[in-house]
Parts: structure tokens; sequence; C-alpha cells
């Protein structure tokens, strides 16, 4: 059960721009019908080795708005605004009232891309300005009066969450714009490339012959509210969100998880324990799963030891092998799942794979299944052994 | 809204050129000698000497400040230990570097070690493994407020009980002068060793207390005016507690900046306010290393660390020294 001494919270407005198209309509039919195809990626310069992502439709980028603060800006914080404003007509708050709604961003490489444009096309060193740049944007377009940017690399996302979380159950606000949004950038793709941990063929998460991630570019977006003032305004959720959980690996190695999990574990068993529920009460786990090799078999571990090897453990739904690795928004496109998952009570099927037997977790690859139980547990980790836990739950049921 | 969060300060931890001390913090900033930073000294042992210039600033910062507590820090369980780093610009440099390499020869010629720190996150999470925190480890980006806006994140997590104490920081390096740094772009860390408000802490005598809040003015600066935001935030800010002693605010020359200077010179009265006025994009620590020398230089009154980006942010510190506790 829920703890009745502190405000409860809710998603009521969600908002998405990724490979599947503009809209979350378009994300989830997408991910029903398959999911996308990773395709090369058209910038110059590309020397290394895996050169395709994911790649975010060109007539889905909006043209607005392509300046802040006199800084020119790329896809990505564009992307954020059309995910953000779909997020707030979703949730039902209109432009008049956005002042007291603050936007917490998950985004790490944010407006690189207009930097590497420039160095590209042989016009000299860019003057740098900072990266971070979008949750500004996004205040401005939609008329916050607060916003503040997070970058944790890949759990980004799920720590922008935790943040809003705690916003929500403090009172700071009774209602938050949380989001990540994230673009196509050369340095970063090659830098993963150098380290071997992409793949060139695919995202093949827990598969046999998995060689790394495949990067994705697009934004994500919810707006979570206290349960209470969704209520008093008419708002219809599409989730709860019971519990955000973190912790850190601390482990000595900058690119590698923990080998055991031990800190992953306690995430997502401190997730589950915060937000009143219990193993058997999960019905879908949205894995970090990048199809990376180790990390999946590190990840598909820690869920065994949390779920259990028994018939009825939960489905695991491995999202990055349909829309690829959003990076800093990941998490963000993670919880968006999840809360249509949640709404729909349904499971899109995983892509076909050849699975590891070393990645002993239930993939169910032949179609669609029930959501069967009510809550829906996301892991969002990072390069560094961060990672984030958190749990939603079809509104209504985990009460 | 509620008020909001507050932390009790019990460690300091200062270097950049000039100020490789907490009680510095508050001098004139100074331009670097070339060996103003001696990793042998400052970071004994093996290792550290391949790490990027600004993850070394901030081990630095995190070492001496941890050493500040004595031996307290080490009796908090790793899974109560967490770290929330702000910067903006500690990655430029290398940044630029790695994709003029792409560009030259190709990925190939990257350095493996040095790719972790494309993300500016990883200079916060170098500390994990360093210290032992396994509550968490969170970067802020926010241009020119992160290091405020680490603070502020760190109060709001130690209140939600995540953490029973954090390192709250910034770090900066400067980017190349091709990219267009120059002397006002911040370079060095400071850290924070935060704790609840009313945690017990036996044997700790505290630097003082902070509480940070932030909002969005536009990059117009006039969303619709300053004042509507700014207000309501001032007042529930420093509603209560004794008078404000003195303003520090860390402002650029932008519209947002302008906007909130003229706001600020409105009700500044007869307080003693120090303007740094600097380029946009000159980075994250300067601000909070103005709450580290209030904190530091045991003057007694309230304290406001003030700063605004050109994006339009604006994060305001309300630094209450603790003159009987300082060291």
């Amino acid at each position: 059960m829920p703890r009745p001494d502190r405000r409860r919270a809710v998603l009521t407005g969600l908002g998405a721009v990724s490979c599947l198209g503009t809209g979350t309509d378009a994300h989830w039919v997408g991910l029903l019908a398959g999911g996308a195809t990773p395709r090369e990626v058209d910038l110059p310069h590309m020397h290394m080795r895996a050169k395709r992502m994911y790649l975010t439709p060109r007539s889905a980028i909006p043209a607005a708005p392509d300046s802040h603060a006199g800084i020119p800006l790329g896809p990505a914080p564009r992307m954020a605004v059309a995910a953000a404003r779909e997020a707030l007509a979703d949730a039902g708050i209109g432009h008049g009232d956005t002042a007291r709604v603050p936007v917490v961003m998950g985004v790490e490489m944010g407006n690189a891309s207009v930097q590497e444009e420039q160095r590209g096309s042989g016009g000299g060193t860019p003057p740098w300005t900072p990266l971070a740049v979008t949750a500004a944007v996004v205040a401005e377009a939609v008329g916050s009066r607060a916003c503040a940017g997070l970058g944790n690399a890949c759990a980004a996302g799920g720590y922008a969450l935790g943040v809003a979380l705690d916003m929500i159950r403090t009172g700071e606000a009774d209602a938050v714009l949380v989001g990540g949004a994230e673009g196509v950038t050369r340095v970063g793709m090659a830098g993963f490339d150098r380290i071997r941990v992409t793949d060139p063929h695919g995202c093949r998460p827990f598969g046999r012959d998995r060689a790394g991630t495949v990067f994705a570019d697009g934004a994500a977006f919810v707006v979570l509210e206290s349960a209470a003032h969704a209520a008093s305004r008419g708002a219809r959720p599409y989730a709860e969100l019971g519990a955000a959980a973190w912790s850190c690996d601390a482990y000595h190695h900058p690119t590698a998880p923990e080998p055991d999990a031990v800190q992953l574990v306690r995430a997502m068993r401190d997730a589950l324990d915060d937000a009143g529920l219990r193993p058997e009460d999960v019905g879908c786990v949205l894995p970090h799963a990048t199809g990376t090799p180790v990390n999946d078999t590190v990840e598909s571990q820690a869920l065994l030891r949390v779920f259990g090897d028994a018939p009825d453990r939960p489905p695991v739904f491995a999202l990055k092998a349909l829309i690829g690795h959003t990076s800093g928004a990941a998490g963000m496109f993670a919880c968006l799942t999840a809360a249509l998952i949640a709404s729909w009570a349904q499971i899109p099927a995983n892509a076909p794979v050849d699975q590891d037997p070393g990645c002993d977790v239930w993939l169910p690859q032949d179609g669609p299944v029930p959501l069967t139980r009510p809550a829906v547990l996301v892991n969002s980790c990072a390069t560094g052994g961060i990672n984030a836990s958190f749990v939603l739950s079809r509104s209504g049921e985990s009460a | 809204m509620n008020a909001p969060a507050r932390v009790r300060v019990l460690g300091l931890g200062m270097i950049a050129p000039g100020a490789v001390w907490p009680g510095h913090a508050l001098e004139p900033r100074v331009e670097p000698l070339p060996d103003w930073f001696d990793t042998e000294a400052l970071l004994p042992g093996r290792g550290y000497r391949k790490l990027p210039p600004g993850c070394r600033y901030l081990l630095a910062a995190a070492r001496s400040a941890l050493t500040d507590t004595g031996t307290w820090f080490a009796g908090i369980p790793a899974h109560e230990r967490a770290a929330v780093i702000g910067g903006n610009n500690a990655g430029a440099a290398l940044q630029d570097d790695f994709d003029r390499t792409v560009i030259a020869t190709g990925a190939a010629d990257l350095s493996p070690a040095q790719v972790p720190y494309m993300a500016l996150s990883m200079f916060a999470g170098r500390l994990a493994p360093e210290h032992g925190l396994r509550a968490f480890s969170l970067a802020t980006n926010s241009p020119a407020v992160a290091g405020l806006e680490a603070l502020q994140t760190a109060a709001r997590a130690l209140v939600a009980g995540r953490a029973a104490a954090v390192l709250a920081g910034a770090v900066e390096d400067r980017p190349t002068s091709a990219q267009g740094a120059g002397a006002a772009h911040d370079l060095g860390a400071a850290v924070l060793v935060c704790v609840p408000e009313g945690a017990p802490a036996a044997g700790n005598r505290a630097y003082g207390h902070c509480s940070v809040r932030g909002a969005f003015v536009g990059a117009a600066g006039s969303v619709p005016l300053a004042s509507d935001v700014l207000d309501p935030l001032w007042k529930e800010l420093l509603a209560d507690g004794p008078p404000i002693a003195r303003i520090d605010a860390v402002v650029d020359d932008s519209p947002a900046g302008e906007a909130v200077v003229a706001w600020l010179t409105a009700r500044a009265d007869d307080r003693a306010v120090t303007a740094l006025v600097r380029p946009p994009g000159s980075g994250a620590l300067t601000p909070l290393r103005r709450v580290v020398g209030r904190l530091a230089d045991g003057a007694p009154g309230r304290a406001v660390v003030l700063a605004v980006s050109a994006h339009g942010h604006v994060s305001i510190a309300d630094v209450l020294p603790d003159t009987a506790g300082v060291r």
C-alpha cells in the first residue's frame, strides 16, 4: 500500500517525437507494429565502424524554435518543445496555467549538434556554448517559470523523474513537466564506437549475437501531477508513479557495471518497497537492456534475483530493440511506454531475437501479451554505475 | 509552495587558481600559472594524472571538503552517501578535440580512457568509487546556475531521504581559446558536505545553513516581468530569520541578466551588493564559490548569492553562516 502520509503522484499527460514519428499515438502504434529499423546517419565525417541510428524522420523534426538567447538550436531542443506541448495538451493544462509547472529535464549532449555541424562543414572552431539549454528552451516555449537541468548520461531521464517525484511529494510543485531529449551527435557515436559498445547491425538486447547498442534521437515528456491536484481538475491519469529509487555502483571501472549488480538490485527492491508493492505485483519489466553484452547479462541476473525464475515471473519488454537507445532521453521514453502499457493493459511483442541462454528472462516475441498485474517496473542505468528504478501502476490499482 | 529545503554544511573544499582554500573563495579571481594545480601534492597516488583536468579539480576539492569533516564521513554507510555536482564547460575542450580527431582520422584514434568524460556527468560520477558513494551520483547542468542547482537538488534529496550526506559541488574547466574561452571563464571546483537540517552529527560543528530556490525569467528577461516571478521567490526564500547583510550577484550582460539586476537594485536598499558581471556561458562555479566563501570567511550575517543565465535561469541561495561554529 502507498504510504498514507505523503502525496501520491500520477501521470496525466504524455508526449513524444521519435523514430516512430510524432505523437504518443504514433509511438504506441509503432511499437505494436514492431518498431523501427536503424538507418545510416547522414552526417559528414562519420569515420567510425557503427554508423547507424534509429533516426527520427526529418518530417517529424520541427523547424522552430530555431534559437534561444541568441544561440542556434539543433533538432533535439526543437523536438523537446513539440513533445512537451503534446504532454501539456494531453494533460489538459493550457498555456495560461503553466507558470507554476516546473520543467525538469534529463539531457546530456543537448545542443551539441550545432557545434558539430559547424566543425564538420569546415567553418572553423565554433564558439563553445553550454550544451544543456533544452530545459530553458522548453520553459520559454510553454510559459513555465521554473526549470532544472539534470545530466546523468543514459540514466538522466530516470533521475529527472525522481527529482520531479520528490518535488510533488514535498509540495514544492503540484505538477511537473518532466522530459528528456537528445539528438544525433557524431562525437557521441564515435566515442562509444571507440570503446566497442555499439553494434553496426542493430540493437538486440538479450540476443545471443548482440554486439552493443544502437543510438537513437528523440524527445519524450510526461506531466507528473499530485493525485489530488489531478482529481481536482478532473484529469484522467494514465498511471501512478509509485516510486523512483536511485543507487550507484561506485565500482572502480568507469564503463562496466558492478558484476554482481548489488546496487541495481537494491534500486529495484527499494522502488518496490517505496511503492508498497511486492515482486509478484509486477506484470511487466522494462529493463535498461541496451544490447551491450556484459550489461544485458548483469541486468538479467539482477532481474532473476528480484523476480526469481518461476514460470509466473513477469515478462520483459526490451524497448530499445524497437526504438534504439535515446541516451539521456531513454528513461523518459521507458516511462512513457510503461504508462501506455499500464493504461492499455497490453505489452507489445518484443523484436524477434535469438535469445542468449545466459540472459534468463521471459521475452515474449510472438505477439502482444496482456498486462495481468498492476505494476510496471522500469530500469534506467548509465555509464559510471548510475542506476534508477521506478514503478508505475495502473491508476487506481495500487491503493 | 512549501519552504525550500535547507541543509547544514559540515565541510568545505575549494580548488581554483589563487583559491586553494575555502577561506580564499571570496578573493578576486587570478589567472592560473601553468602549474597551478599540483596533482602529485593534491591527489597523491596512482591513476589521477590521466584524468581530465576538471575531474582532478573535483576530486581534490571533495577530498579537501571531506578532510574538513574529520573522521565523521567514514561512519556514514556507503548506501547513504551521495554526490550532486553541477557544471557547464568541464568537457568542452575534450569534445572539441574528439570531434576534430574523428573528422581528421576517425574514431579509432580517440583515447578510450577519455571517452566516458564526453558526458559531463562522468565528472561527478568519478567521485563515487573514490569515496564509496552508493546512494546516488547526479549531475546538474543548467547554464550558470548548475552549481547552485546542485545545492538545491542535494537539499531536496536529503529531505526526501535519499541519502544521509551529500557532496554538493561544482566543477569547471575552460574551453580552449579557439572556442572563445577567456579570463572570465570559471576554472576549478568547489564542494560542500551537506546533511539534513537537524540531523545528528555528533562532534561536528557546522559552517552554516543553506537553501536555494530557482526560477525562470526567460531569455528576454521579461516573462512577463522579472518581478512577477522573483518577488514571490524572494519572499518565500527569505521570509523568516535575520536580515540580509550582503548580496552577491553573479550576472551577465544579457537581457535576462540586466532585468534581474534592475529588479535586485530596487530591493537592495542599504545592503552591501557585490556584482560580478561576466560574459554569458562563463560557467557555474562562481556562484557556488561565493557560497563557500560566505560560509568560510566567518563574517556574521545572512548572505544571499544570486546567479542568472542568459538563457533565463535564476537561482537564489540563502546562506546563514553559523559564526559560533566556524573553524
